[in-house]
């Protein structure tokens, strides 16, 4: 997807991508296209980036040797507000899919009509392969050679693929430094000691769990009277599972991981599976003691159970053509980004199931990222009580304004997130008019 | 109780690991790491305790990385069919933005294993391999670690998986998170 060199048209974009996840986003980004009919200038502005660094990353190895890495920042738009989006560390990184990461922040922060446009970044190492002092001296270089174009008002970068708070707080560091003031809404996803948000572990979760309930409130159906499976028990899925059944009163039918499922028709003891991962952190479904009532049940028996609510919250491609069609949920909640094939999705939508799209079901991280940076900018800090009824508004919300755009215009949910999220930058973009 | 790996090992490029029981191999895995991690973490006082390695975030994460590179030259070894070897997180969750540091450090080494064919004798190794590196690592002088049963989470794929984007091996593909390569076969 070389979007820097020419002015690309939608087919030949999403048969690079195939129908792998960037395929099916462009595809639907060229649906909002033509349902809010704009004209090709507008839509050429929003495929392609506003602006690309790449950067050489030196640094001394504690042998003395100099290493050199590549890093890369892709700004998509700033239509909206300051750009955002995670740095990932990863001897993969491909500069094709980083832009189209970018592209996928900026709708993603446009569902949730947070004023951010979308970025990503990262550099093309190994971090295992680097001690910690390296590991430091190579986040502040990198974070020095972006830094022309990072800052509150213009990039906050987050955590992504093999970063974490602490590469947050170095790199949060080194700009303060450069500065002369401490400036800690330059990032997020920082420690909370040095301005990162409360209520954060369980964001993503958390937002999943919203949608679902507001979808549920949508169909009439009483969460207390609602079955729930999840696929994945990391943090998104098990929150998302503790939530919805000890905040709302869902009945938790089926759980799964890597390792395989469980399932109880009558209802997991989501307490007790919670007390075994507190407990054993890491271990997996496999090596915990089912009682007499539940079984044993496979990933893909998962999510084919009889059940009021599906979430896929684990890995991407996990409901494709080959199981579309033995889908029994009504309702589907994407707490995994991707977890639907684009094959799949009209399966679904042919057989009338609702699926809650991933840029929206998932969003609940972003959004106490953008939290985190209010607070950072105000120098006041909310409680994770506070946080937690902020992200609420902003879900439901956002879940409103996409079903009623849906229902008006006839459309399933995920052209409706698109199509609101174009909407929402193309109006942005035309207000502001092209400079100069 | 404890299998005899293979001796052989016609790749030269690859570390030849003679060891004459799981225990042992279980043993130089986690002593290998440990080491490895011991080099990356700074500062290197010589006098601090295991203990206290065992309690920093970065040491624990480059131990992992240490044993899951260790474990897969182990592996790589008795099975002339695994290609490659790659290490993913079960909860990698990019876009999130907020916890990449999750309250709790996921001790499971969870591998991808690349190989021509399935092969229940690999899943056999594995499970006894795994069953020693559990003995070993609970040892430690760390909570997490002596009360665990159960350390890898080993995932045969193979290339038509990877073709057909079925179960985890999809992840290879993935662009949101990407697994790490952590061994080749040359």
């Amino acid at each position: 997807m070389n979007l820097t060199t020419e002015t690309p048209t939608s087919t030949s974009e999403a048969h690079h991508f195939g129908r792998g996840i960037l395929g099916t986003a462009l595809t639907q980004l060229d649906n909002a296209f033509d349902l809010l009919v704009l004209d090709e200038g507008l839509r050429a502005l929003i495929r392609q980036p506003e602006r690309e660094l790449t950067v050489a990353v030196p640094i001394r190895r504690d042998d003395g040797t100099v290493s050199v890495y590549t890093g890369f920042r892709v700004q998509h738009s700033s239509a909206r507000g300051p750009c955002k989006g995670g740095i990932r560390f990863h001897p993969v990184v491909d500069l094709n899919e980083v832009r189209a990461l970018a592209l996928l922040m900026t709708l993603k922060c446009a569902v949730a009509n947070l004023p951010y446009g979308g970025a990503k970044g990262g550099i093309s190492v190994d971090p295992a392969g680097l001690s910690n002092y390296e590991l430091e001296r190579l986040t502040r270089r990198y974070a020095a050679a972006i830094m022309p174009i990072l800052g509150g008002k213009r990039d906050i970068p987050a955590p992504d693929v093999n970063t974490n708070p602490q590469i947050m707080a170095w790199f949060m560091d080194t700009v303060s430094m450069i500065q002369g003031h401490l400036a800690p809404e330059v990032v997020t996803g920082k420690p909370i000691e040095l301005g990162g948000s409360q209520g954060r572990i369980d964001a993503t979760g958390r937002g999943v769990a919203i949608t679902a309930i507001e979808m549920l409130r949508r169909l009439a159906r009483n969460p207390k009277d609602t079955s729930v499976a999840v696929q994945g028990y990391g943090n998104v899925g098990s929150h998302a599972a503790r939530i919805l059944a000890q905040e709302y009163g869902c009945r938790i039918v089926g759980i799964s991981d890597v390792s395989g499922g469980l399932y109880n028709p009558k209802g997991l003891s989501i307490v007790s599976l919670n007390d075994y991962v507190d407990r054993y952190p890491g271990m997996l479904l496999s090596g915990y003691v089912a009682d007499g009532h539940m079984d044993r049940i496979s990933n893909e028996e998962l999510l084919t159970l009889d059940v009021d609510v599906l979430i896929p919250a684990a890995i991407e491609n996990q409901i494709t053509e080959r199981n579309a069609d033995l889908i029994r949920a009504q309702v589907l909640v994407e707490g995994a980004n991707g977890p639907t094939t684009f094959e799949a999705d009209a399966i679904l939508r042919e057989r009338g199931i609702q699926v809650v799209p991933d840029i929206l079901a998932n969003a609940g991280g972003v959004i106490v990222s953008y939290l985190e940076w209010v607070q950072d900018l105000q120098w006041f800090f909310l409680e994770a009580s506070e946080v937690q009824t902020r992200l609420h508004d902003v879900m439901q919300r956002a879940f409103e304004e996409v079903w009623s755009l849906a229902e008006r215009r006839q459309i399933d949910m995920r052209s409706a997130a698109y199509l609101l999220a174009v909407q929402r930058v193309a109006e942005a973009i035309s207000q502001r008019g092209i400079f100069p | 109780m404890y299998e005899k790996i293979s001796e052989s090992d016609t790749e030269t490029q690859l570390d030849r690991k003679q060891v004459s029981s799981l225990v042992e191999a279980a043993e130089n895995i986690r002593d290998n790491a440990l080491n490895l991690a011991r080099k990356k973490t700074h500062p290197r006082e010589p006098d601090v305790e295991m203990a206290k390695f065992l309690e920093r975030r970065d040491f624990v994460d480059y131990f992992k990385h240490g044993l899951a590179q260790e474990v897969s030259q182990v592996i790589a070894t008795y099975d002339q069919r695994v290609q490659a070897v790659y290490i993913f997180e079960e909860s990698a969750n990019p876009d999130a933005e907020t916890e990449e540091y999750l309250q709790f450090v996921d001790l499971t080494i969870h591998l991808l294993v690349l190989v021509t064919s399935a092969s229940a004798a690999l899943e056999s190794f594995v499970t006894s391999l795994d069953r020693a590196l559990t003995e070993a690592l609970n040892e430690l002088p760390s909570d997490p670690f002596a009360m665990r049963s159960s350390f890898l989470n080993v995932m045969p794929i193979t290339e038509n998986d990877i073709k057909d984007g079925r179960g985890y091996a999809v992840l290879l593909s993935s662009i949101y998170a990407r697994p790490l390569k952590i061994w080749q076969r040359a």
